[in-house]
Order: C-alpha cells, then structure tokens, then sequence
C-alpha cells in the first residue's frame, strides 16, 4: 500500500465509527493502529464527533494530511462493531488494499434489522416502559400506537434534516397529545404513565453514555460537545410535554 | 411479585433497545440481560443503601463492570452492551414529574425533583465514568507493564 492509501483507509474507517456512533476514543485509536501497522513513523489525530484531521508521517516521505466532516449515519452498533473487528484484523494481518476496500464496503452494506423489526421494538418498549412505571394493561397497550406514530415521526424528520432540539419538542408533543386523547376518549387510564413509557424513546441514553466515557478518555471537547446534545435533547423533550400539558391544562380538560 | 415483574420488563425494554440500536446475534442477548441485571442489582442495592443516588451508582458500577467484562469475552465494544442495560435505570418518570410541576406552578417541588433527576443523571454518569478510567488505568499498566510481568 502506499502513502496515499493507507491514510484514506485509516480515515474511512475511523469516520464510519464515528458516524455510527462509537465514542470519540475508539475512532482515534483505530486510525492510530491501522497507521503504525502499515510502518508510519507516526500519526497525529485530532477528532470531534463532526470531524477528523489526520496527519501521516511517513519515514522520509512528505507527511500527508487528511480531513473529514462526519455526517451523522444514524446509531447502528453492529456496524461499529463489525468496523471495529475489521480494524484488529487490518493490524494483525496487514492485507492490502483492494481487499480492505471490499471487506468496509460489506459493513457499510449489511442490513440493520428490518424496518418490521424495528417498528416491533418501538411499539413494545414504551408499552414495557408504561408498565414498569405502574401504567395498567390498557395504557401500555395504546402505548404501542404512540410508539409506532413517534417512529415514523423520527423517520420523517430525519429524512427532513430537522435539528435535535425541534425533532424532540414535536415527538414529545406528539405522543403527549395521544396519551391524553387516549385517556380522554376513556380507551387508557393513565396518560401521565403513557407520557413517560413514550419518552423513554426519545431519552439521550446512548449520547450521555458516550459523552462520560469521552471524558474519561480524556477527550474534553468531545465529551462537552455530547454533554451539550443531552442537555438540548432532554430540553426538547421536557418543552414538548410541557406545551401540550399546559394547553390542555389552560382549557380545563384536565 | 412486582419486583419479579420489574426486572423481566426491563429485559425486554432493555431487548427492544437492542434491536433500535441494531445489536444483533447473541450480543443482543447479553445486552437484554444487562438490562435484568441492572434492575436486580437496583432492587437488591435498594435493600442495603437508603439513599436512593447511592443505590443509583453502585448498580450503575455493576452494570458497566458487567459490559467491560462481556466486552472482553465477546470482543466488542463494551458501549454495545452498556447502552441498552442501563436504559432501566435512566429516570424518565422523574423529568416527566418535574415538567408537570413547573405546569401546576408548584416551583419548591420542581426544584426538588430537578435536583433529583439531576443527580440521578450524575450518579450513572458517574458510576460509568468511574469504571471506564479504572479499565483504561488497567489497560495502560498491562501495555507498559507496570504491574504485569511480560509472558515468555
């Protein structure tokens, strides 16, 4: 492989972890490692989770620098998984580059699960969640329709590039609107624990548990920059509720 | 009965993320059963601490234990197995407590219940945060060898 190939490997896989949502630590350490397998003298990276800057020295040759702008690919963590597999399988055997070229395109290919499945998972969790915090058999099961609306709502507007914050004010507001037309037609009893089974979806889990460990690894930008995601996210989700509850709350319908 | 019932509907909450976030084969199996063993473990610590927070952080240091270890013996990334075991513990119930108040205009309650979600929130930060550096420190001195005699 030469100079010129091995950065842009190193770099492709490193902007697809990032991409799919691995922490900032392990993109940065997979370049790093796949770049002294091939003999760089050493590399430089600086990573955020919107984009990587990396530098290649190469023994005498004229170092090489590359940078990327991260388009977030929505989370998929067998993706990161796979990539990071295929990473520990470039530094240990050093295969040459048409077939890491196209051992990455079979990860960027693979299927996630079905969009069945996934309607499946958005229908059960908030009915599950309505549950565990003390809803009854009838809330959690007009819960699934909230899931599945709150899905195709998250579909839509991540087709439509809507920014974080708005995405969570309307899918909040959304499924706090059914939850209390549910109730109110006397089909559920609690909408309060409808509300709280469907933002349970919507909760910053995967964002907060990356912004913690990017701390901790050291990368202090990153980690404020993920902080930050929660705390919109999280806002936005509160605001939604809000306004709903508080305009059914004005007309006295609760 | 109840606390039975609790943890099986955290296993399947904690299944159903696994699926959003595209976990799949038996690692979505491990990740489910981080997310029963994360409520046990809230349960039985329930028992022994009377702080909640407390008992809101050391499940979370069991939990992340947990996902370090599956990380090792599964060789993945321990985030696959962390994410979705620890969604049981994240309070949903409370940001949602504490909006309604703002809305009835009850403001010393809706401190008290901010300030709870809050240090809910930093208990598992916390709680990861601390397994995380302990797993990097270990990491490290096996690299350099500062503990561990290299193998022949």
């Amino acid at each position: 492989m030469n100079n010129n190939q091995i950065i842009n490997t190193a770099m492709r896989i490193g902007s697809l972890m990032l991409s799919y949502g691995a922490e900032i630590y392990r993109a940065e350490d997979s370049i790093i490692r796949i770049c002294k397998a091939y003999d760089a003298e050493s590399v430089e990276v600086f990573a955020i989770p919107s984009s990587i800057i990396v530098t290649l020295y190469m023994n005498e040759d004229e170092p090489i620098t590359l940078t990327k702008s991260i388009k977030d690919e929505g989370t998929d963590l067998d993706k990161v998984d796979q990539l990071n597999n295929l990473s520990r399988y470039i530094c240990s055997s050093t295969p040459d580059y048409q077939q890491i070229k196209t051992m990455i395109n079979d990860i960027v290919i693979r299927k996630p699960y079905k969009n069945i499945s996934h309607i499946i998972a958005f229908a059960i969790a908030p009915a599950i969640f309505c549950l565990f915090f003390g809803g009854n058999l009838k809330d959690a099961f007009f819960s699934m329709f909230i899931g599945i609306v709150v899905k195709y709502l998250l579909d839509i507007l991540q087709r439509l590039r809507a920014n974080l914050i708005f995405t969570n004010i309307i899918c909040s507001a959304v499924s706090s609107v059914m939850a209390i037309l549910f109730t109110l037609v006397g089909l559920a009893d609690n909408y309060d624990k409808m509300i709280i089974g469907a933002i349970m979806l919507l909760v910053p889990g995967l964002v907060l548990t990356n912004a913690m460990r990017d701390f901790m690894l050291g990368d202090l930008i990153a980690g404020m920059l993920r902080l930050i995601e929660t705390l919109l996210i999280a806002a936005g989700i509160a605001i939604g509720v809000a306004l709903v509850l508080t305009l059914f709350r004005i007309n006295n319908i609760f | 009965m109840t606390v039975l019932l609790e943890i099986i509907y955290s296993f399947i909450g904690s299944l159903c993320f696994g699926v959003i976030f595209n976990i799949k084969g038996k690692k979505l199996f491990f990740a489910a059963l981080g997310g029963g063993i994360s409520q046990t473990a809230y349960v039985c610590l329930g028992l022994v601490f009377e702080s909640d927070i407390t008992t809101y952080f050391f499940a979370t240091i069991i939990i992340a234990v947990y996902s370090e270890i599956f990380a090792r013996l599964q060789k993945a990334p321990a985030t696959v197995f962390l994410v979705p075991a620890i969604i049981p513990l994240v309070p949903g119930s409370l940001v949602y407590y504490s909006m309604e108040k703002v809305i009835l205009g009850d403001t010393p309650e809706f401190v008290n219940l901010l300030l709870e979600t809050l240090a809910i929130a930093g208990a598992l930060a916390m709680g990861i945060l601390i397994v995380s550096s302990i797993n990097k420190l270990l990491r490290v001195a096996k690299n350099k060898r500062i503990f561990f005699k290299r193998k022949v």
